[in-house]
C-alpha cells in the first residue's frame, strides 16, 4: 500500500517535523493548560479596576496573558478554549472532507467513465449548495436546530464545508482518470473501485490533504463567525474563535487580547499546514521516487516569533488632542455639521419612523405643535398659546402666523389636522398610533367608521381644539412626537408605506439629498418660522459607519461631532485631558432588566424571584464599563417627576439565599449542593452587550443555586419567542422612553393589559391588580406630585414581586470638536442640533492641521511615545 | 453542431432549474425560520395593536403559497416598454423593464424601495469589488506561488508557504481593521471607507477592501499554485522542455502554469460567486456599498422578499460564472471536453 509508506516518508522529511511539533505544542496546551491554569475560564474577577482608558488589566502575576472584557482570566480560556476549538476544526474537517472526497471522486470517476447521471446529479447538488449564501444556510440550519450545543455547530461546519472540497476533488478527479495508467488499467479489465482506491484516490489525496489542513485553520475561524450569528458554542465556554471575536473592540487599547487567540490560530495554522504540505509532497515523492529534503530554513517559526512581537509590543494607541480651540460666545451663521451614526437610516417619514436616529433627524426636519425647553418643560413650538380646560378634557391650540413649509406653502390649523388624520389613517402602518386612540373618536376612524377625527376640529385660520375621551396627563408628550409632526399637502392623506413621499414637514432644516445607506444631507430652511435660526448651513449624516472609523474621522475633523463611540473607543478620549472640556456622559432614558416569567417554574414562585432580585449585583458592570450604570428601580432618573430618593434594591446573598430557602429550594454555597434542579434558559439576543451581561448574572445566580443556560438567538427569533405565552422563563428586557413618562415604562412592560399570547409585551406575563389600579389612576391624574407618589408605589411592587429586575441603564457619550458651539446635551431629546452653529475660523485652522495627517515612516511606532 | 446546440440547451436548462430550485427554497426558509416582519418592522416598542394593523396592511397575514405563486408569476411577465426617464405605472411600480419582459422582485419593507432599484444600485459595486479582490488575490497568489514553487525547498519556500498560512488564518476583519488603521489612518493615503464620488475617488476608495479580500483570498492560490507547479515542473513534458534549452522561466510558465490553471479557474469561480454576496465583513468596515450587507441586513429583519431576491441574484452570479469557467477549462485542457 501506498498510503502508510507516504506517511512514512512524511514523516521523515523536515517539515513533518516541524509541524509535527507545532501540533503537538498545541495538542499539549489543550490538555495540560487547564491543569496548569490557576483560574477557572468563566469566573470574573471583579477585584481588578480597568484602566484609564477602559481596558481590562494586563498580565500580572496573577493573571498571567491578563484579564478579558468580562475580567476572566485570559490564560485559562486559552486552555480550555483549545480543547473546544480543536476538537470542533478537526471532526468538522473530517467530517466535511470524507463527504467533499467521496463525492468529488464519485462525480468525477463517473464523469471519465461517461456515467453522466451521476455527475450530473452530484455536480449540480454542489452547484446549488454552493450557490446557496452561506450565511442563509447555516440561519436556516440554526434555527430549525434550535439551540446551539458543540453537536449542532459540528453539524453546521461539516455539512456547510463539504462542497467547495467536492468541487476541487472532482476536477482533479478528472484530471486523473485521463492518464494513461488509469486508461491502461481499465483496459486491463480492472474494476472501479479497484481503480479509484488504487490509481485514483492516492493521485488526488495531495489536493485532500492540502485541502484539508488548510480547512482546520479555516473551521476554527468560521466557529468565530458562528458565534457572531449566535450559532457558536454557546457562551461563555471559551473558543479561540469568541475570544478573537470578543477581543475586537479592544483592537486599539489592549492588542494583546487579539494577539493570544491570534497566535493559538496561528500555531494551529501552520502546524496543520505544514503537516500536509509534508504530506502532499511524500505523496508526489512516492510516485517519483526522489525526495531531496534539504536543511529547511525554519521560517515559520520566525513567523510566529514575528507575529507575537509586533502584536504583543504594540503599544495601545492613543487619540490626538483637539486641534484649535475656539472660545467664541455669539452665534453665526454657516457651516456644515457633519455627524454619522452606526445604524442605517431607515425612513424619515413621521409616521413611520420610530429609530432613534429617526428622532434625532425627525427633530430637524419636523417642528410639531409643541416641544420641550431646555428644562424639560413642554412649551409652544408651532403653537403660539395652548391651554387645557379645567376638566383636563379640551386643549386649544394657537398657531403661529408666520409658519412655512419646507415646500413654501403656509402652514394653517387644518395642515396639523389632516398630518394628524394622516398618522392615525387606517391604511398607515404607523407604530406609535395607539396612544393617540385617547383622543375622542380616533378608535371610529381607525376602525373606518367616520372619515375624520371627532375630537380635532379646526376652529379658525390658526386655532386648533383637541377634545379627550377622558383627561391624560401624557397627552401633551404625545404631540412632542414625530407621529404628530405636521407634513406638507404633498405627502399624501395615508402613508404608502412601500414607498412613502421625501420627508417635507416645517422644521428648520429641510431635506435635500438621501442616498440609501449613505449621507442623509440636510439644508437650512429659510422660512423657518424663527428669525435668523438656524444658524448651521447643512447638517450632514453619514449612515452605517462603525464606532472605530467614527473615532478615526473624528480624530481627523472629519467629523464634527460622534456620540455612538464604543466604550473603547470612548475611553481614549476620556483618558487624554485635553478633551476634557469636549465631551459628556449622560444616562440614556433607557432600562435594562432581567424579566423572570411568573406563569414559569421556578419563577411563579415568588420567593425564587426576590432571590434573584437580590442576588443580582449589577453594579460589577460599571467596573468592566464605561458606558453602563447599575439601576435599581423600572424608570430611569431623568424621567420628569420621577423621586430619586432613596435606593429601593441592594445586592444582598445572604438575603438571597433565605429566599431559596423559603421557597424550597435551600443551597449551599460551600457544597454547591441543593438549589434548583433543573437548567433555567435565559433568552437574549446573541453578540450584543445583554449577551455578556448575562455571562454575568449566570455566575451570581450560580451562587444561590440556579443554574442557568444561555439561549440566544437572532434579535428577530429573540422577540418572537419571548413575546409569547408559556415559552420563555427568563431572559434580558429593554425599554426605552417613547415619550418621557413613567407610565411609558409601566403600561406596556408591566400591566395585565399588555398580556397577550403569542404578541405580549408583558414579558414577565405579570398579572397585578393593585398595579393595574395604579396605572389607571396615574393616567388620569393631573396633579404632579401626586402622580410622582403613584409611581412610587408602583415601583414597590416591582420590587416585591420581582417579575423584573432592573439592572442598567446605558450611559451615553457625547464628544464634539471645540469649534462645534451652542451645543449641549438635551434632557429629553436624545440629540438636538437646532442651536448649534460653527466658529468658522477655528474650524479653517483645524482643517489645515488635521488635513497633513501623520506623517510618521515608522508605522506603526511613531508618535507614541519613548517605547520604541 | 447539433450536439452542441442540445449541450448548450442542456446547460441553460440546468441554469434554470438551479436558480428556480434556490429562489424557492430560500422564499420557503424565510417564512420558515422564526420571527414576526412586521415585528421588525415596528420595532419592539410598538404596541401589539399596532404591530397587527401593519400585518393586514402589508399582507403578512396572507399564506405563504399564496404569497408564492403570486411572486413566481410577478417574476417575469409581459408589460410595457418603461422608459428610463420616465415613473413607471402604478401597477408596474416595482418592475424593471428590458423591453417589454419585465422582471418584479417585489419591494423592500426595509429599505421601502422596490428591490430591483436596490440591486441596480448595489450588484455593480459588489461587483466591481469581487473582481478587483480576485485581482489582488490570483496577483499575490500566483507571484508567491510561482516564486515559490521556482525555488522549491529553499529559504523563500518556507517563508513563502509560512506567508500564504499567515494570509489564510488572519480573518478578514483583523486584516480589514489592521489596514483601515495603517494606510487610511496612520499614512492618510487612502480614504477610510464608501465609495467616493468621483471616479478617482471610487478608484482610491476600492483599494483597501479589495486588499483586505485579496490577501486572504490569495493564500489559497499561493498554496494551489505552488502545488501544482511543483508536480507539474517534474513532468517528463517539462524535463524535456529544459532539456532542449528552454529556460527555467519559460519552462514555469509556458509549461507549467497551463496545468496549474484549470484547478486555479475552478477555485477563482466559487470565489467570485461567493464574494459577490458574501464579503458581508469586509463591506461593513469599508462601508461598502455592495449586496453582502443587505442579504444580511435583509435576513436578520426578516425582509422576506429581499432575501429571496439576493438569493436569487447569488445563485445567478455563480450559475453564470460556472458556465463561463465550463467553456474556459474545455478550451484549456481538451482532454475534458472529450470525456465530456
Amino acid at each position: 500500500m501506498m498510503l502508510p509508506r507516504a506517511v512514512r516518508t512524511a514523516l521523515r522529511s523536515r517539515a513533518a517535523t516541524i509541524g509535527f511539533s507545532l501540533v503537538l505544542v498545541v495538542v499539549l496546551f489543550a490538555l495540560l493548560g487547564p491543569v496548569i491554569a490557576r483560574h477557572a475560564p468563566n469566573a470574573n474577577d471583579f477585584s481588578l479596576a480597568r484602566e484609564a482608558t477602559g481596558a481590562p488589566p494586563g498580565p500580572s502575576r496573577q493573571h498571567w496573558l491578563g484579564v478579558d472584557a468580562l475580567h476572566r482570566d485570559v490564560f485559562a480560556r486559552l486552555a480550555f478554549g483549545a480543547r473546544t476549538s480543536l476538537a470542533i476544526a478537526t471532526i468538522a474537517t473530517c467530517i466535511a472532507t470524507f463527504i467533499g472526497t467521496i463525492v468529488g471522486v464519485s462525480a468525477g470517476y463517473a464523469a471519465s467513465v461517461r456515467v453522466r447521471s451521476i455527475d450530473v446529479t452530484l455536480s449540480r447538488t454542489v452547484d446549488v449548495l454552493l450557490a446557496l449564501p452561506f450565511l442563509l444556510v447555516i440561519t436556516a440550519i440554526g434555527a430549525a436546530l434550535g439551540h446551539a450545543t458543540p453537536f449542532t455547530v459540528l453539524c453546521v461546519l461539516g455539512l456547510s464545508g463539504w462542497a467547495g472540497i467536492a468541487r476541487v476533488v472532482r476536477a482533479k478527479t478528472l484530471q486523473v482518470c485521463a492518464l494513461d495508467f488509469v486508461t491502461a488499467a481499465r483496459a486491463m479489465g480492472g474494476n472501479a473501485s479497484w481503480i479509484v482506491v488504487r490509481h485514483v484516490l492516492p493521485n488526488v489525496a495531495g489536493v485532500v490533504a492540502v485541502m484539508a489542513t488548510t480547512s482546520v485553520g479555516q473551521m476554527v475561524l468560521a466557529e468565530a463567525v458562528l458565534g457572531y450569528l449566535s450559532l457558536g458554542v454557546p457562551p461563555p465556554e471559551a473558543s479561540w474563535g469568541r475570544m478573537l471575536h470578543e477581543a475586537e473592540p479592544f483592537f486599539a487599547t489592549r492588542p494583546g487580547l487579539i494577539a493570544a487567540p491570534s497566535i493559538a490560530i496561528l500555531i494551529t495554522v501552520l502546524g496543520f499546514g505544514r503537516l500536509g504540505d509534508a504530506l502532499r509532497d511524500s505523496f508526489e515523492a512516492d510516485t517519483r521516487h526522489a525526495h531531496s529534503q534539504s536543511a529547511r530554513f525554519p521560517a515559520d517559526l520566525l513567523l510566529i516569533a514575528a507575529a507575537l512581537l509586533l502584536l504583543l509590543g504594540l503599544p495601545p494607541q492613543r487619540v490626538a488632542s483637539p486641534i484649535g480651540a475656539s472660545s467664541a460666545t455669539t452665534p453665526v451663521r454657516g457651516g456644515t455639521l457633519h455627524i454619522a451614526s452606526i445604524v442605517n437610516v431607515r425612513t424619515l417619514d413621521p409616521a413611520l419612523a420610530s429609530d432613534e436616529s429617526a428622532t434625532i433627524l425627525g427633530d430637524l426636519l419636523f417642528a410639531k405643535l409643541v416641544t420641550w425647553n431646555d428644562e424639560g418643560q413642554i412649551v409652544g413650538d408651532l403653537a403660539e398659546s395652548f391651554h387645557a380646560s379645567a376638566d383636563g378634557l379640551t386643549y386649544v391650540f394657537r398657531l403661529r402666523s408666520n409658519i412655512v413649509f419646507h415646500d413654501g406653502t403656509k402652514l394653517h390649523a387644518a395642515d396639523v389636522q389632516r398630518s394628524l388624520e394622516r398618522t392615525l389613517h387606517p391604511k398607515t402602518p404607523s407604530p406609535g398610533a395607539s396612544p393617540y386612540e385617547i383622543i375622542r373618536g380616533t378608535a371610529d376612524f381607525r376602525a373606518g367608521k367616520t372619515p375624520h377625527i371627532a375630537g380635532i376640529r379646526v376652529t379658525g385660520e390658526d386655532l386648533l381644539e383637541i377634545s379627550l375621551e377622558h383627561p391624560d396627563a401624557t397627552f401633551l408628550a404625545l404631540l412632542t412626537l414625530d407621529f404628530a409632526a405636521p407634513v406638507c399637502a404633498s405627502s399624501g392623506a395615508v402613508v404608502e408605506a412601500a414607498k412613502p413621499p421625501q420627508p417635507c414637514g416645517a422644521g428648520p432644516f429641510r431635506l435635500v439629498s438621501w442616498e440609501p445607506d449613505g449621507v442623509i444631507r440636510l439644508e437650512r430652511h429659510d422660512g423657518y418660522f424663527i428669525p435668523g435660526q438656524p444658524y448651521l448651513d447643512a447638517v450632514e449624516w453619514l449612515a452605517n459607519e462603525r464606532t472605530t472609523a467614527q473615532r478615526y474621522k473624528f480624530e481627523r475633523g472629519v467629523l464634527d461631532y460622534v456620540r455612538s463611540l464604543g466604550s473603547q473607543d470612548a475611553g481614549l478620549f476620556r483618558s487624554n485631558p485635553a478633551w476634557e472640556k469636549q465631551w459628556t456622559s449622560s444616562t440614556a432614558l433607557v432600562t435594562n432588566a432581567v424579566f423572570l416569567n411568573t406563569e414559569l417554574p421556578p419563577f411563579n414562585n415568588r420567593a425564587v424571584r426576590r432571590a434573584v432580585a437580590l442576588a443580582l449585583d449589577p453594579k460589577v458592570l460599571e467596573l468592566v464599563r464605561s458606558d453602563v450604570r447599575a439601576i435599581d428601580r423600572i424608570v430611569p432618573r431623568g424621567i420628569p417627576g420621577t423621586k430619586t430618593t432613596s435606593k429601593l434594591r441592594e445586592h444582598n446573598l445572604e438575603a438571597a439565599l433565605e429566599q431559596m430557602r423559603l421557597a424550597g429550594y435551600p443551597f449551599d454555597p460551600a457544597t454547591g449542593r441543593g438549589g434548583y434542579p433543573q437548567v433555567i434558559d435565559y433568552v437574549a439576543p446573541g453578540d450584543t452587550f445583554e449577551q455578556q451581561a448575562a455571562e454575568v448574572w449566570m455566575q451570581q445566580l450560580a451562587k444561590i443555586g440556579l443554574r442557568i443556560r444561555l439561549d440566544l438567538t437572532s434579535y428577530a427569533s429573540y422577540l418572537a419567542r419571548i413575546s409569547k405565552r408559556r415559552n420563555v422563563a427568563m431572559g434580558w428586557a429593554g425599554w426605552k422612553a417613547d415619550f418621557p413618562d413613567a407610565s411609558n415604562f409601566f403600561e406596556p412592560t408591566l400591566s395585565s393589559r399588555s398580556i397577550d399570547d403569542e404578541h405580549s409585551q408583558n414579558y414577565a406575563f405579570f398579572k397585578n391588580e393593585e398595579l393595574d389600579r395604579l396605572l389607571d389612576d396615574a393616567a388620569r391624574e393631573m396633579q404632579a406630585q401626586r402622580r410622582a407618589d403613584l409611581f412610587q408605589r408602583a415601583e414597590e411592587i416591582i420590587r416585591d414581586e420581582a417579575p423584573w429586575v432592573p439592572t442598567h441603564s446605558p450611559q451615553l457619550f457625547e464628544l464634539w470638536q471645540p469649534y462645534v458651539r451652542g451645543y449641549s446635551p438635551h434632557p429629553i431629546i436624545p440629540q438636538r442640533f437646532r442651536h448649534v452653529w460653527i466658529d468658522e475660523q477655528a474650524h479653517q485652522a483645524s482643517t489645515k492641521r488635521a488635513s497633513r495627517g501623520s506623517s510618521s515612516v515608522l508605522l506603526p511606532f511613531g508618535a507614541m511615545g519613548g517605547r520604541w | 453542431m447539433n450536439n452542441l446546440a442540445w449541450r448548450v440547451f442542456r446547460r441553460l436548462a440546468w441554469v434554470f432549474v438551479v436558480v428556480f430550485g434556490v429562489t424557492t427554497l430560500s422564499f420557503f426558509l424565510v417564512h420558515i425560520l422564526p420571527g414576526d416582519p412586521a415585528r421588525m418592522l415596528l420595532g419592539p416598542q410598538a404596541s401589539a395593536k399596532d404591530v397587527a394593523r401593519a400585518r393586514e396592511v402589508y399582507g403578512f397575514n396572507e399564506p405563504v403559497r399564496v404569497r408564492y405563486v403570486r411572486y413566481i408569476q410577478h417574476l417575469v411577465h409581459i408589460g410595457d416598454v418603461v422608459l428610463p426617464d420616465k415613473p413607471r405605472p402604478a401597477e408596474h411600480k416595482t418592475c424593471a423593464s428590458f423591453g417589454r419582459i419585465h422582471v418584479d422582485l417585489g419591494s423592500s419593507f426595509h429599505y421601502r424601495r422596490p428591490i430591483v432599484d436596490l440591486i441596480a444600485a448595489k450588484l455593480p459595486r459588489s461587483i466591481e469589488l469581487a473582481l478587483a479582490s480576485l485581482a489582488v488575490a490570483l496577483a499575490l497568489g500566483f507571484a508567491l506561488g510561482v516564486s515559490t514553487a521556482a525555488r522549491r525547498g529553499g529559504p523563500w519556500d518556507e517563508f513563502g508557504a509560512g506567508v500564504a498560512l499567515l494570509g489564510l488564518s488572519a480573518p478578514t476583519f483583523i486584516t480589514g481593521l489592521a489596514l483601515q488603521y495603517l494606510l487610511a489612518h496612520r499614512l492618510g493615503v487612502l480614504p477610510y471607507d464608501g465609495y467616493g464620488k468621483t471616479s478617482t475617488e471610487h478608484f482610491l476608495s476600492i483599494v483597501l477592501p479589495a486588499l483586505t479580500l485579496g490577501i486572504h483570498g490569495s493564500a489559497i492560490y499561493a498554496r494551489l499554485v505552488r502545488a501544482e507547479l511543483g508536480a507539474a515542473l517534474e513532468k517528463d513534458y517539462v524535463r524535456a522542455a529544459r532539456a532542449k534549452g528552454a529556460s527555467g522561466l519559460r519552462a514555469l510558465v509556458v509549461h507549467g502554469l497551463r496545468t496549474a490553471l484549470i484547478p486555479v479557474l475552478t477555485l477563482a469561480v466559487l470565489d467570485v460567486g461567493a464574494l459577490v454576496g458574501g464579503a458581508v465583513v469586509t463591506e461593513k468596515i469599508f462601508r461598502w456599498p455592495g449586496l453582502g450587507q443587505m442579504a444580511v441586513e435583509a435576513i436578520v429583519n426578516r425582509d422576506g422578499q429581499l432575501v429571496t431576491a439576493t438569493v436569487l441574484i447569488a445563485a445567478l452570479a455563480i450559475v453564470t460564472a460556472t458556465l463561463v469557467v465550463d467553456v474556459l477549462v474545455a478550451a484549456l485542457d481538451p482532454r475534458q471536453t472529450r470525456s465530456d
